[in-house]
């Protein structure tokens, strides 16, 4: 817990509406103000999760993302606009500059980065709680692990087509997201190949803001202890019970936290159903030095404080980031990304 | 063979095994937990759980997207 300080005055003022719901009231409110969250993706869930926990005046807040803002991403994900697509902002970056007109006293951290083993402890450091905004499975187990390991409560949540579901998983008191499911197949069913509705989203990402605030006050007794899902399309809300922990699970019981074991991590990857590949170089890229570079053989080369994105004349983009990721966008095929990064990047 | 599947009355080929229905349905594989008449199934509970016309099965699909 960090300390925030706030005025008394201030604070009623700000937060009256909260604080008059007694559940929460003066102390809860505090509570609020003292802790520290990470916001794992920043996408639809994390938008409107961020979004939440700012206006509630959680005194910290941790966000992480990978990805900048496109087109697409403007019909759900509520926090950007037409600005930051001309603007090619990295998603962090154009959150934290509308969050912070909604509630300058919040400590925003942005954190333009591909979360991984090599970075997630780093990244939960000083955090009470981790809120899943991410798109993948292999992330979730990444956090799933991380988090018991560490003994940080992790609320899952995921969105496709009408359909969302959300957890509160607490190491020590529930099970984890292991003992349910062990493997992160999503069946080819992305918001990329199927399709998502706003509204489902916002559903998800409000029942996993409600839990964290019941977590963050330590109002233990009204915690839900259960995976709530829901297609709101068709109608249909199903609670599934918490109950006891899979016996042989590999991370609450085992302790085996198989995410964390360091194996070969594939250095390219295949961003499910958006035509991108994701390499992830070994050492950071300036900038500044490769728009001078690849100018002169690039149809187009777009610069900005945080990225770099080169139209090439093959047809497929690269947009580049200072920490020595390429997404080479136009193509699903690991070896003709490869190719291409080894022709215009070449390390 | 009549089963209530997440709310739903449908008939499957006959079953023995909570295993059969899940594979009858195309969903093996798939990230699912089954619970059978209110009881959670591990994945590895499935073939040895037995399914009688009627019984009231939820298949709950993990959500990937965000």
């Amino acid at each position: 817990m960090e300390e925030m300080q706030m005025d008394s005055e201030q604070m009623k003022q700000r937060y009256s509406r909260q604080m008059l719901f007694s559940p929460i009231g003066e102390a809860g409110q505090r509570k609020l103000m003292n802790s520290a969250v990470l916001i794992v993706g920043m996408g639809a869930l994390g938008t409107v999760l961020a979004n939440h926990l700012v206006r509630a005046g959680v005194g910290h807040i941790r966000m992480v993302d990978r990805d900048y803002v496109e087109k697409s991403n403007l019909q759900r994900q509520l926090l950007y606009d037409e600005q930051d697509v001309v603007h090619m902002y990295p998603k962090v970056i154009a959150a934290e500059k509308k969050l912070r007109i909604v509630n300058s006293t919040v400590k925003l951290e942005p954190v333009v980065a591909d979360v991984t083993l090599a970075n997630i402890a780093e990244l939960l450091e000083g955090m009470d709680l981790v809120l899943d905004g991410t798109d993948n499975f292999q992330t979730r187990f990444l956090l799933n692990d991380a988090c018991y390991k560490a003994g940080i409560p992790f609320t899952y949540g995921g969105a496709v087509s009408s359909r969302g579901m959300s957890a509160l998983f607490v190491p020590g008191r529930t099970p984890c997201l292991r003992c349910f499911i062990q493997a992160g197949d999503s069946g080819g069913e992305t918001c990329d190949t199927i399709g998502v509705i706003a509204p489902v989203v916002d559903i998800v990402a409000s029942y996993q803001a409600v839990e964290a605030m019941k977590l963050l006050v330590g109002a233990e007794d009204q915690r839900r202890s259960s995976l709530v899902t829901f297609d709101i399309w068709h109608n249909r809300f199903y609670e599934l019970k918490f109950g006891e922990p899979h016996p042989g699970c590999p991370c609450c019981q085992l302790k085996q936290y198989p995410a964390l074991e360091w194996r070969e991590r594939d250095a390219a990857v295949s961003l499910c159903g958006r035509e991108t590949v994701q390499i992830r170089g070994n050492a950071p890229l300036e900038l500044a030095v490769w728009k001078e570079r690849l100018s002169p053989i690039a149809r187009e080369v777009t610069l900005n404080p945080f990225l770099l994105r080169v139209e090439l004349s093959e047809g497929e983009r690269l947009v580049m980031f200072p920490d020595g990721r390429v997404l080479v966008q136009g193509t699903e095929d690991i070896v003709r990304a490869k190719t291409l990064y080894a022709r215009y990047i070449g390390q | 063979m009549e089963l209530i599947i997440n709310g739903q009355t449908q008939v499957l080929e006959p079953a023995d095994t909570m295993e059969d229905v899940i594979k009858q349905l195309g969903l093996l594989g798939k990230p699912l937990v089954a619970e059978a008449n209110g009881v959670v199934l591990t994945a590895e509970q499935w073939a040895t759980t037995s399914v009688v016309p009627g019984m009231r099965i939820e298949l709950v699909h993990f959500v990937g997207g965000g």
